[in-house]
């Protein structure tokens, strides 16, 4: 076997990593039943590298951690305590790597706490718990279990100090995650456990203002379970004073006035008992009302809601659901713009961001919702310089956290964001990093193409709006001539020397630098076509030769002999600006033969020429005045189905010029004449070496033959043509042959071998 | 007159005249002037119903010149009805019309053997005629066959005949023929032991190498002469199994109006590659005509074939093959090309005339054409602007085509000029967008600010031009990243 095979059957290994994979599943099942320490081990092996290999993949996350428990109970607390703590620090470990990754994977919060508890103790589990709902606010579940784990931490403390420093402590978590997830519709039992923590407090809930308060922001809370709140609150509101109970009202004295008005009272203290409780009831029932209609618009939406959790199991439900959080989002919209005053904008502002913030739960992935955020904070009331920084930190919890790097557009949008506000700098500088992301590199997988020349466009587009007119036009030109001049690696390497010797005054420098050192060949023709029009869009007469010496220098280099905007521009410069059809029809040529150019591209540029030659016929004729005949381009017909190299004169040349047998065979006759050769001519006929390449093949496709038997007089040839008319008819010479004894060989199958 | 007493035929000849392009009603038009309402036609039919049955033939044939068989059977109604002048040139004609069809030939020579008088040397005149034209095809056994025959059956009137045959013998076991083994047969028996002669060998053997060879011992002669003869077998079959790879993919060797499979086209054009590397220019020629007489409807063909002929500057042939085309193919791209032929060997007014005929004839004119005419016109007063803008302007009322536009910028006119007629058309064509584009392309050359028409053509071009216009737009330009994030966020 040869090199080639080698390196191809190896390949062919890795093609079918499912096979091996599942082989050492069962070992694993075989070495947990018989739990022999080898198979232990080699089940231990498997799982990491089957996380490693499949790193989405929970199921296979919950079994590594599951084993490893096991191996750590399976250690003696005391004898071999070094190696059971590496283990644990293993555990935490690959618990933080996964959960920075996905931070919205809820269960494995949950396990990474029960770990820690269980290895290390309740308060570095309370730490995690508390890590958990810094990182995923949102999550209702963590939240209750951190709290829960809060609670009883308060409950087993003796000291009264510092009982109370932890009772003001829980307060205030409770309050900041009623304040993060109070408006979640689900959120009842979040509610439910702050009540239930104040009621534990002091002396019964009807004299407890703390409870009677929490309870009433419940009330005016649209959630699934609003009549419970309402039921409680009627039994106990009347223990509390007027004032207690208009605790949520913006303007208390506008509603006792209200009041006053309708019982015809000039002041509170006139009220009786029976009339302030007819007033509370009234005002309960109205918040009531108010919030039983709000619930009910929001159950159209809310009842729909399937998958409100980040799962990688049910991605795909998660996105058929996606336009249903949209609408919802829409819904919600809509009341913040309608609201009509200050204290209803408020209540629907976070309204709506609590919906879009559990909507990214699930689809945390998708851009789209990331924009919907974006967009409606920009909507928004909030300063310029707030919105700002708020959307800011939006954006880069999307680029650097959630959306993966192959979906660019909420990236780009993020650049479009930046010079939105005047921050053409960090633009460019994020720019930049985004252009190192995508662009190709040799120790680097995922050359994203299409992305990583939009970072070009753009970078040139901040450039525009940084730099004059005429130190753009230097900038590029400099560039080109760098990135042409001394070839790629040369580049590289002078700009990594020269970068070290910078002058500090000049800010654009290092930026030009590092844009320079990930150029590639795609990129650098965006840069031409970029300074070619702004060289043409100057429109000095001087600009003009300046273009004409461009092509003449540049025309041939391999990046440029691909470009279909470089060639695209000359047409249209020469064709359609200058109307020289002298020029262009030296350009159509030069796309002919000394292009890399797709041949759809070459038809498409022949046929553009012909159009415009058509339409200066007098200045074609003048050009070839002494022939007697106009343009032999005007005749040519490529954008026709057939692709016959036999007929197709110019497209047999182009492929001649390129084709690998053919340079093959020059390379080997310019061996032969090792140091004889002086001209650049050509050492064989590349066209006829073609033609004779197609002919061997012509009837046999795929099996060349070269020699076939041939009568060499054949009568056949037009020069021994032979007319009947005459009346003296010469006979015809005996036949003589050529290869006859080749017609009866075999023939040479290409081998398999 | 009894044309209106065949109702039938009456009423698929007015049919006809407006569906001239059916070929299903033109065959029943024949069928019921062959019937003549159940009466058939003979000799003693009316010359009235004889001239039914004679223009439906003659029409049905000028739609479609390719029907072989048709024009065969047109002679031969000619023939029956004694009308020997008629059915003759009936079948000039049809030979006009396909030069290259090899039933035509075999049935108008079998004609013309068959009603020989003293113009035995015509007909030999002929067969020669016919020998360069599908001399070369792969089925022409039978024209052979009837050729061989021929010299043989009248080498009793023309003794120079006896030779000829033995030479075309010769010749024809040279070529690659589909019954190349008929003629290795009738060959080998002449030269075999028993039937070898003096009169086979002089007429085989030319004079210079009998003497190398012992007449006297015949069988020697034989043997030797077998020898030789075996290797022209080995390679004419080793010729005849290399064409058979692509005769025996192609099907269909006749016309029709259906459609050919791309296998087929595909066929035929690796089948003509074959012959231009492997065979000399008749060869090649007879191939394109073969494959024209089934494909004439496809324009590539035609078009391949007349380039192959520009290739070699045989320009008037080129010409004439484009014409002969333009007959059966009404595909306008056969008269570009010949329209560009014309341009080429400058003669203008040939290429004038053509586009002036077609316009009048045609209600539909493709822009390829009209994109010749002002090229033309423009040849014929290349400074007057005025001029050429007028017919721009006519033209584009007349046809509304918006391609016109784009055309334009080609012409080195003063860009001014041209914006300013661009203008005239504003309101007409502000929903077209190669309108858009071109007038995008004349503000940029013009260095007039564009971002107005950005504005303009929102409303005007439907959503999806519009995209493609604001690719356009932005294509030599720096995205403005800030007006493109009040766009998004719909400021």
């Amino acid at each position: 076997m040869t090199d080639e095979d080698n390196r191809l059957s190896s390949e062919e290994k890795n093609d079918h990593p499912s096979d091996t994979v599942t082989s050492h599943i069962n070992e694993r099942r075989v070495g947990l039943n018989t739990a022999s320490n080898d198979s232990s081990t080699d089940t231990w092996d498997t799982i990491q590298k089957e996380i490693s290999l499949e790193p989405e993949n929970i199921a296979k996350w919950d079994s590594f951690f599951e084993i490893l428990e096991e191996k750590i109970d399976a250690l003696d607390k005391d004898e071999e305590y070094v190696r059971r703590k590496d283990f644990i620090k293993l555990g935490n470990e690959k618990y933080r790597s996964l959960l920075s990754k996905y931070p919205y994977l809820t269960s494995i919060w949950k396990n990474f706490s029960i770990f820690v508890f269980k290895y290390e103790g309740m308060e570095k589990s309370i730490d995690i718990l508390r890590t958990s709902v810094e990182q995923f606010p949102r999550s209702l579940d963590l939240w209750l279990d951190y709290l829960s784990a809060l609670i009883t931490e308060y409950h087993g403390t003796i000291e009264v100090d510092k009982k109370n420093e932890r009772k003001d402590y829980l307060r205030v978590q409770f309050d900041l995650a009623i304040d993060i997830n109070g408006f979640n519709f689900h959120s009842d039992p979040l509610w439910d456990k702050y009540l239930e923590f104040e009621a534990a407090q002091g002396q019964g809930k009807e004299s407890n203002i703390r409870y009677f308060y929490i309870l009433l922001r419940a009330n005016k809370t649209p959630l699934y379970q609003y009549a419970r709140y309402y039921k409680e609150t009627s039994e106990i509101n009347k223990e509390f004073s007027l004032l207690d109970n208009f605790f949520m009202e913006p303007d208390k004295d506008a509603l006792i006035n209200k009041y006053l008005k309708l019982f015809k009272k000039n002041t509170e203290e006139e009220f009786s008992t029976v009339e302030l409780h007819q007033i509370i009831d009234d005002y309960s029932y109205n918040i009531f009302l108010n919030t039983q209609s709000l619930v009910n618009e929001l159950w159209t939406y809310e009842s729909v809601l399937k998958f409100p959790d980040f799962s990688f199991n049910t991605i795909a439900d998660i996105r058929e659901e996606s336009p249903k959080w949209m609408t919802y989002i829409e819904y919600e919209k809509s009341k913040y713009e309608t609201a009509d005053n200050d204290a209803d904008k408020k209540f629907w502002y976070k309204s709506t961001i609590s919906v879009i913030e559990r909507s990214l739960v699930p689809n945390c992935t998708d851009y789209k919702f990331w924009l919907k955020y974006v967009d409606f904070v920009h909507h928004s009331f909030t300063t310029e310089q707030e919105k700002f920084e708020e959307l800011r930190k939006i954006y880069e919890r999307a680029i650097y956290r959630f959306v993966p790097s192959d979906d660019n557009h909420i990236r780009f949008h993020f650049i479009k964001f930046l010079m939105f506000y005047n921050k053409p700098k960090l633009a460019l500088e994020y720019t930049m990093d985004l252009m190192k992301a995508t662009g190709f590199s040799e120790n680097k997988e995922g050359y994203q193409k299409n992305d990583y020349l939009t970072c070009i466009s753009y970078a040139l587009s901040i450039w525009n709006t940084l730099l004059s007119k005429q130190k753009l036009t230097e900038v590029l030109e400099n560039i080109i001539q760098r990135y042409f001049d001394s070839g790629e690696k040369l580049r590289k390497q002078n700009a990594r020397e020269e970068k070290s010797e910078e002058k500090e005054s000049d800010v654009e420098e290092p930026d030009i630098r590092t844009f320079e050192t990930s150029l590639n060949e795609q990129a650098i023709c965006v840069v031409v076509n970029c300074y070619l029009t702004r060289l043409l869009d100057s429109r000095k007469p001087s600009t003009i030769i300046k273009i004409r010496k461009f092509y003449n220098k540049y025309r041939a280099e391999p990046a440029l002999r691909i470009s279909v905007k470089f060639w695209k521009f000359f047409v249209d410069f020469e064709g359609l600006v200058t109307h020289n059809t002298i020029n262009l029809k030296k350009i159509i040529s030069d796309i002919e033969y000394d292009t890399n150019l797709p041949k759809i591209i070459v038809d498409s540029f022949l046929d553009i020429a012909r159009d415009i030659l058509i339409s200066n016929l007098p200045s074609v004729l003048e050009s070839n005045a002494n022939t007697g005949r106009s343009e032999e381009l005007l005749l040519t017909n490529y954008s026709d189905e057939s692709s016959s190299l036999v007929l197709a004169k110019g497209w047999r040349k182009r492929i001649s010029d390129n084709n690998f047998l053919i340079q093959n065979l020059e390379d080997s006759k310019a061996a032969k004449q090792h140091g004889k050769q002086t001209s650049n001519q050509s050492l064989i006929n590349k066209e006829d070496e073609l033609l004779k390449l197609i002919k061997s093949h012509a009837d046999h496709p795929g099996i060349p033959i070269s020699q076939r038997p041939e009568i060499t007089n054949s009568l056949i040839y037009e020069e021994n043509w032979i007319n009947l008319n005459d009346h003296e008819v010469p006979v015809p010479p005996l036949p003589s042959f050529k290869n006859v004894e080749k017609a009866s060989l075999p023939i040479n199958y290409p081998s398999e071998t | 007159m009894n044309v209106i007493e065949n109702k039938e035929w009456s009423q698929t000849s007015k049919e006809l005249i407006t569906d001239p392009y059916n070929l299903k009603k033109w065959q029943k038009l024949i069928k019921e002037a062959e019937n003549n309402e159940g009466h058939g036609i003979n000799k003693i039919s009316s010359p009235e119903e004889i001239e039914v049955l004679r223009q439906s033939y003659r029409q049905m044939l000028k739609w479609y010149p390719l029907l072989t068989w048709y024009w065969i059977r047109f002679a031969e109604w000619e023939f029956k009805l004694d009308n020997y002048q008629e059915a003759l040139s009936v079948f000039e004609e049809a030979i006009q019309a396909m030069p290259y069809s090899i039933e035509l030939w075999v049935k108008y020579l079998e004609f013309r053997i068959k009603t020989i008088g003293d113009d035995l040397q015509d007909i030999l005149k002929l067969f020669e005629t016919a020998r360069r034209r599908i001399g070369y095809h792969f089925h022409s056994h039978e024209f052979y066959k009837l050729y061989l025959s021929f010299l043989k059956n009248y080498a009793s009137v023309d003794e120079s005949f006896t030779k000829k045959y033995y030479v075309l013998l010769r010749i024809v076991i040279e070529i690659p023929l589909y019954h190349y083994d008929y003629f290795f047969k009738t060959f080998f028996s002449h030269i075999s032991e028993s039937n070898i002669s003096e009169e086979v060998v002089v007429n085989i053997v030319p004079e210079k190498e009998l003497n190398s060879m012992n007449t006297k011992d015949m069988k020697l002669v034989s043997s030797k002469l077998k020898k030789i003869f075996t290797d022209v077998y080995i390679t004419t079959q080793y010729k005849v199994y290399s064409l058979f790879y692509f005769e025996k993919k192609i099907t269909r060797h006749y016309f029709d109006v259906s459609y050919i499979s791309q296998q087929e086209l595909g066929t035929w054009e690796n089948y003509i590659d074959f012959m231009l590397l492997n065979y000399s220019f008749h060869y090649v020629i007879t191939t394109f005509e073969r494959c024209l007489i089934a494909t004439a409807n496809y324009p590539r063909f035609w078009i391949q074939y007349a380039d192959y002929l520009i290739n070699l500057k045989m320009y008037s042939s080129a010409r004439e093959t484009l014409k002969r085309g333009l007959w059966v193919n009404k595909n306008f791209k056969l008269l570009v090309k010949l329209i560009d032929l014309e341009i080429y060997l400058q003669n203008f007014s040939a290429a004038r005339d053509l586009i002036t005929s077609y316009i009048k004839l045609n209600k539909f004119i493709p822009t390829e054409i009209h994109e010749r005419l002002l090229g033309l016109e423009h040849l014929v007063a290349p400074d007057d602007i005025e001029h050429m803008l007028q017919i721009f302007r006519e033209l584009i009322k007349e046809t509304k085509n918006d391609y016109l536009f784009s055309i334009l910028l080609n012409y080195p006119f003063p860009d001014v000029q041209i914006e300013t007629f661009m203008e005239e058309f504003q309101e007409q064509f502000s929903s077209s967008f190669v309108f858009a584009k071109s007038q995008l392309y004349i503000y940029q050359k013009l260095q007039k600010d564009t971002s107005n028409l950005i504005t303009h053509y929102e409303s005007k071009l439907s959503p999806k031009n519009f995209e493609e216009f604001k690719k356009y737009y932005y294509l030599n330009k720096e995205v403005d990243l800030k007006k493109l994030f009040e766009q998004e966020m719909k400021l």
